[in-house]
């Protein structure tokens, strides 16, 4: 009890003066002796400087967006994760024509294309209001088939909103990924991510970074999922914020950005 | 011309293009003038297109293309004419649903045409594998004629940040199962007053 205080008021004093530690994996070294662990990131979010996680949101997106407010019919050219932020949830990306002719829907593709942009712009967001943490319980967290029987299983995509209100209780009550579907298959991707794939999924998983984000001083990380079915147009982008309360407990989604 | 989120050369509603060939084998024109596109135009199209996976893919080699269709323009001017992208999507139901389809659904070819439109439409974006194994409940109730229940089921998850676009998909699939529901007892109110 009384450590844990302890660890409480370092954690206030040194957050209260700014003196955080922080730093992407593999980055700058720690700027002194302290008791938290750094927030990290990884690359696809933001270069290894800190100053370039607070920049992260004014970064150019690889394309614009044409933006239109289906209530005031009002046009705006998204360029940054900020503009996209900063929208009204009533704007949806339109294409538009070079003939004249009216902006039309995006087509599914493009439409997967943006939304996985809009839920990285949040995951930066997220980042950038972490703060330090005083415990981790989650460890190294490699993805990898053991793993798998780890996560909760309402981090598995579906279209189905029968089937997400099943994955959901059914986490709730500690079934993970791989109870819940043993065909899955894990394969490295790329540094930090796998595939996994089921006879109807197909999704991409990756760390994007880790910090405390609900303020309970436990660390936590931010894991992304895009993906869809192994059939048909339907894929989405959602990132969920996972904990580990004690040494011995289970894997919980405390947030999900989507 | 386009590359998709997974990499692969496609057009028009997700026709996925294996190779230069199947790019050969379409009518493209160019844009600006409405000309017929040679076959050495449409495979250097068809190559330039593919050879921008570089620009997503020079440190993941299987990272998903961060780009949407309309930045390929700047590399071909090639376009198809007017509703050739429909037949390809035409073709493409024919080839790889309606089959897939029936075989879910022996009383498919029998069902009410909205009810058969809400169904295409629900594997075109689901797969049928995806309609049986994730809608259930859609999949028996169609099976049972009950076309209220199905239009009750057939929501598809749409996320707050989705907006108008997947909100207006499950209105019209919605919509579609209903008129089905009502079709059908129309036909049963109609067989029940003819009988002798």
């Amino acid at each position: 009890m009384i450590r844990h205080v302890l660890f409480l008021v370092a954690f206030l004093l040194v957050t209260s003066d700014g003196r955080v530690v922080r730093g992407a994996p593999g980055g700058p070294a720690t700027m002194m002796p302290s008791p938290l662990r750094p927030i990290t990131w990884s690359a696809r979010v933001a270069g290894p400087r800190r100053s370039e996680l607070d920049q992260a949101l004014d970064k150019a997106l690889p394309d614009p967006w044409n933006m239109f407010d289906r209530k005031t019919g009002q046009r705006q050219e998204a360029r940054t994760c900020r503009d996209l932020l900063g929208l009204a949830p009533t704007s949806d990306p339109m294409d538009i024509h070079d003939d004249g002719s009216l902006p039309t829907d995006l087509i599914s593709n493009d439409w997967n294309v943006y939304d996985g942009h809009l839920v990285r712009c949040r995951i930066v967001a997220a980042l950038q209001s972490a703060k330090p943490s005083l415990v981790d319980y989650l460890g190294t967290f490699a993805l990898d088939d053991a793993r798998l029987k780890e996560i909760p299983a309402a981090v598995i995509p579906t279209p189905s909103e029968w089937e997400e209100r099943r994955l959901k209780k059914s986490s709730a009550r500690g079934m993970s990924w791989k109870g819940w579907d043993r065909r899955i298959r894990v394969t490295k991707t790329f540094a930090s991510g796998v595939t996994v794939e089921s006879p109807d999924t197909r999704c991409f998983l990756s760390v994007e970074g880790r910090g405390d984000f609900n303020g309970d001083g436990i660390e936590d990380l931010v894991l992304s999922r895009s993906g869809g079915g192994q059939e048909g147009t339907w894929s989405s982008t959602a990132a969920f914020v996972l904990t580990r309360r004690s040494p011995h407990a289970r894997i919980e989604i405390i947030r999900v950005i989507e | 011309m386009y590359l998709c989120s997974a990499g692969y050369v496609t057009t028009g509603i997700g026709n996925k293009l294996a190779n230069a060939q199947e790019a050969i084998a379409l009518p493209w024109q160019h844009k600006a003038t409405g000309r017929p596109a040679t076959p050495a135009e449409i495979r250097t199209a068809f190559e330039r297109v593919q050879t921008m996976t570089s620009e997503f893919r020079r440190v993941d080699l299987k990272a998903p293309n961060p780009f949407g269709a309309q930045h390929y323009e700047k590399v071909s001017d090639l376009v198809l004419p007017d509703g050739a992208a429909n037949q390809l999507a035409v073709d493409r139901l024919e080839k790889d649903f309606l089959k897939g389809l029936r075989a879910l659904f022996p009383g498919f070819d029998g069902y009410p045409q909205p009810a058969q439109r809400a169904l295409v439409d629900m594997a075109y974006t689901l797969g049928v594998r995806g309609l049986e194994t994730k809608f259930p409940t859609v999949v028996k109730a169609c099976r049972e004629g009950e076309f209220t229940v199905a239009a009750k089921h057939s929501h598809r998850k749409v996320k707050a940040t989705e907006g108008r676009k997947g909100d207006e998909r499950n209105v019209a699939t919605h919509n579609l199962f209903l008129e089905a529901a009502r079709l059908t007892s129309s036909v049963q109110a109609l067989t029940r007053e003819v009988r002798p």
